[in-house]
């Protein structure tokens, strides 16, 4: 192939090709790792730069941890960047607490250096191994979100690099907003200058509320959401009847200051693995039947705790983190995650929908339900004002396509979208209805990449590029 | 692209004219399916698949002349489809012909003829597809077997044979490819009532070309790699290959 003599020798190396897959592990394709060489950001930007504008180069798709539960950064026959390649800016300015940052560090490697430091990040997932760039791809959101928006929000400035060149894009830039949840496929972020939160300690002061059904669950986030920075509630959907929707809800503020015992050390961040996952797990492992005992027991175990309690950052949002290679509790099979959101005012709907998936007996660990704050303006960011929820589902079941079909339609009917990052089987037709602005976002593209060397498996089944 | 339920949006059929895929095509054609290719030798049943399936989607149907029986040619023609249609994400291979068993054991010819369709042909075709899957990077491919071909019956022992040999092939390609990203289904239907098998007496268990598709999608769904239709046929199978050999010439199949 003559590509791959003409990148040999230049600063970029193609790896062999592997098998690559979103943390759901379905679907699958090859793809090849791309290598950046270089002394620093600027110099790999700049030779990233060169090499993309042959036109003739293979598709590039960023990838960053793999942690988006499809196929958005997975690219058959593809290339794939290596976040490793991308960790050489690191400037905390205390000052103006802001962070300059490569794309390929981790927000667990970002914490690690902040948090001793009195910062944290301005918004975190459920997990902290996803990337800076897969952070903005994504457009992440967090228990913050109807405080304090999505990841985006809190970027003053970004490097992109495309097919037409280095640019440095801020909010305001058409650029911007394609690429600011744009999942990757505008061209490549290689760094960014991130807004960080002060922080006093390491510590959240939680306050828990067990919920008996899903009234109860609603009308709870409702009154009391504003009061707190963080909200999010686990949902029991294998939950039948009466229970339907019962709920364990967790609010948290950042512990302003820590009595005697532990104040020699208030910014103490360490995280540990406490387990890792075999990939031996047979797929029928997660059944209706351990599921429903896994969340009869964390149901029980939040009607135990205290209503107020004090808990280390890793504990409030990353508690998965704590076990790694989770994804492989599902089997060789794997899994999806099912996300949508719709507006505040389509609670019924809401409801049909987790008795939908109660009825079915998904084997779906505790769902997670929270109210979304106001959409950010990028064209493809997933949030906007009103109820999401997110589900994690064994693949592969039969039926399963045809329900989420249903499920996507009464989504689609109250206005509502599903997350792309999350997504891996909803049809092309609905994309354009769920993302009003995709037409603007495909022109920003085409205008970034004009040879659609930006690709993922991803956009090549829902036709995002157009 | 395949999703994760593993419902295709283009489909390759070898056999174009073949029933059961053309059900097949139209319960896919209700999800995913966007653009459909039929290679097969004869136009007319070909017409007929892709009439059925514009009727129920607005996927694009071309139909490709095609003759898997000219086994050395079949590679050649499998990379041009690829180069005018690929990326192509399912492969479908139900190209296949019965023979007349009575008529066909005494002629050599016809032996030959019957093995290339079912058999020779196939093999080399399955390695072309194979290679442009790796090219491409992704892919599945469902290989319709019979379980004429799981104990092969002195009845019909000339298409069994080379159905056993298809089998065989199949399994362990697949078996090959599943690391790489590619998933294989092999599908055992028993006796089917179709064009092939018109004027024969339908063997017990017999099913219609609709309901082995239903199965093989829902295999397809569930990530399968090898099925029997109707499932129970599995069991009957298994009891008759493992029957003494004593036993079982005297049982007249």
């Amino acid at each position: 192939m003559s590509q791959l003599e003409k990148l040999e020798g230049s600063a970029l190396r193609i790896e062999e090709p592997r098998v690559v897959s979103g943390w759901g592990r379905t679907p699958r394709s090859l793809g090849r790792t791309l290598r950046v060489d270089g002394q620093s950001t600027e110099e790999k930007e700049a030779r990233l730069s060169e090499a993309l504008s042959d036109k003739a180069l293979l598709g590039v798709v960023p990838r960053g941890l793999g942690r988006s539960y499809g196929d958005s950064a997975t690219l058959a026959a593809g290339l794939l960047s290596d976040p490793e390649d991308w960790k050489d800016t690191f400037e905390l300015d205390p000052h103006s607490s802001t962070l300059e940052v490569s794309s390929g560090f981790s927000l667990d490697e970002i914490m690690r250096k902040i948090v001793p430091r009195g910062f944290f990040v301005p918004v975190t997932p459920g997990t902290r191994y996803v990337t800076v760039g897969g952070a903005i791809a994504s457009d992440i959101h967090g228990k913050n979100h109807h405080v304090e928006g999505s990841f985006a929000k809190h970027i003053r400035s970004m490097t992109l690099v495309s097919p037409t060149g280095i640019k440095n894009l801020c909010q305001d830039d058409n650029e911007f907003k394609a690429t600011a949840g744009g999942m990757g496929l505008t061209g490549f972020v290689s760094k960014a200058v991130i807004d960080l939160i002060p922080i006093k300690t390491s510590k959240v002061f939680v306050t828990t509320k067990v919920t008996k059904d899903l009234a109860e669950t609603v009308e709870e986030l409702k009154t009391n959401d504003s009061r707190y920075r963080y909200s999010v509630a686990w949902i029991d959907c294998m939950a039948k009847g009466g229970t339907l929707g019962r709920s364990v809800i967790t609010w948290g503020e950042h512990l302003e200051d820590l009595d005697h015992r532990s104040a020699e050390d208030p910014l103490h961040f360490d995280p540990k693995f406490v387990a890792s996952i075999p990939d031996i797990a047979p797929s029928w492992l997660l059944n209706k039947f351990s599921v429903r005992v896994f969340n009869e027991l964390w149901y029980r175990k939040g009607k135990l705790a205290k209503e107020t309690s004090i808990e280390s950052i890793e504990t409030f949002f990353h508690p998965l983190d704590m076990v790694g290679d989770w994804n492989r509790l599902y089997g060789q099979k794997g899994f999806l995650q099912y996300q949508f959101v719709i507006p505040f005012e389509a609670e019924a709907t809401l409801e049909r929908i987790v008795k939908v998936l109660s009825d079915a007996a998904v084997p779906s660990f505790l769902a997670v339900l929270k109210r979304f704050g106001p959409e950010s303006g990028n064209y493809m960011s997933f949030p906007k004002p009103g109820w999401t929820l997110a589900l994690d589902i064994p693949a592969h079941r039969f039926g399963l396509g045809e329900m989420l079909d249903a499920l996507d339609a009464m989504v689609v009917a109250e206005g509502g979208r599903v997350y792309l990052a999350k997504d891996s089987r909803v049809s092309k037709e609905l994309i354009a209805i769920m993302y009003p602005e995709l037409k603007r976002f495909q022109e920003t593209a085409e205008a970034l990449d004009p040879n659609f060397i930006f690709q993922s498996d991803m956009s090549r089944r829902l036709g995002l590029r157009g | 692209m395949i999703d994760a339920n593993s419902m295709p949006q283009s489909v390759l059929v070898f056999g174009g004219g073949s029933e059961i895929a053309s059900e097949v095509l139209q319960i896919l054609a209700e999800r995913r399916l966007e653009t459909v290719v039929l290679c097969g030798p004869g136009f007319e049943s070909m017409e007929r698949v892709r009439s059925k399936i514009q009727t129920v989607s607005s996927a694009k149907v071309d139909l490709v002349h095609f003759d898997v029986a000219q086994a050395n040619e079949v590679a050649k023609a499998a990379d041009h489809i690829f180069s005018e249609y690929g990326p192509i994400d399912c492969v479908i291979l139900a190209a296949g012909v019965l023979g007349d068993q009575l008529r066909d054991e005494e002629s050599p010819e016809e032996v030959i003829k019957v093995t290339n369709v079912n058999y020779v042909g196939p093999a080399a075709l399955l390695t072309a597809v194979r290679n442009q899957l790796l090219r491409q990077g992704y892919g599945q491919i469902v290989v319709l077997s019979s379980v004429a071909g799981e104990r092969v019956r002195r009845s019909n022992y000339i298409y069994g044979a080379s159905k056993a040999a298809l089998d065989g092939f199949a399994l362990a390609l697949g078996e090959s490819l599943a690391d790489k990203g590619i998933y294989t289904l092999v599908v055992r239907p028993g006796f089917v009532k179709t064009k092939m098998t018109e004027g024969l007496k339908a063997a017990p268990l017999s099913q219609t070309p609709k309901q082995v598709a239903s199965q093989i999608v829902k295999a397809m769904e569930q990530q399968r790699t090898l099925i029997w239709s109707p499932p129970a046929i599995r069991y009957v199978m298994s009891l008759y290959r493992h029957l003494p050999r004593a036993i079982a010439s005297k049982i007249p199949m």
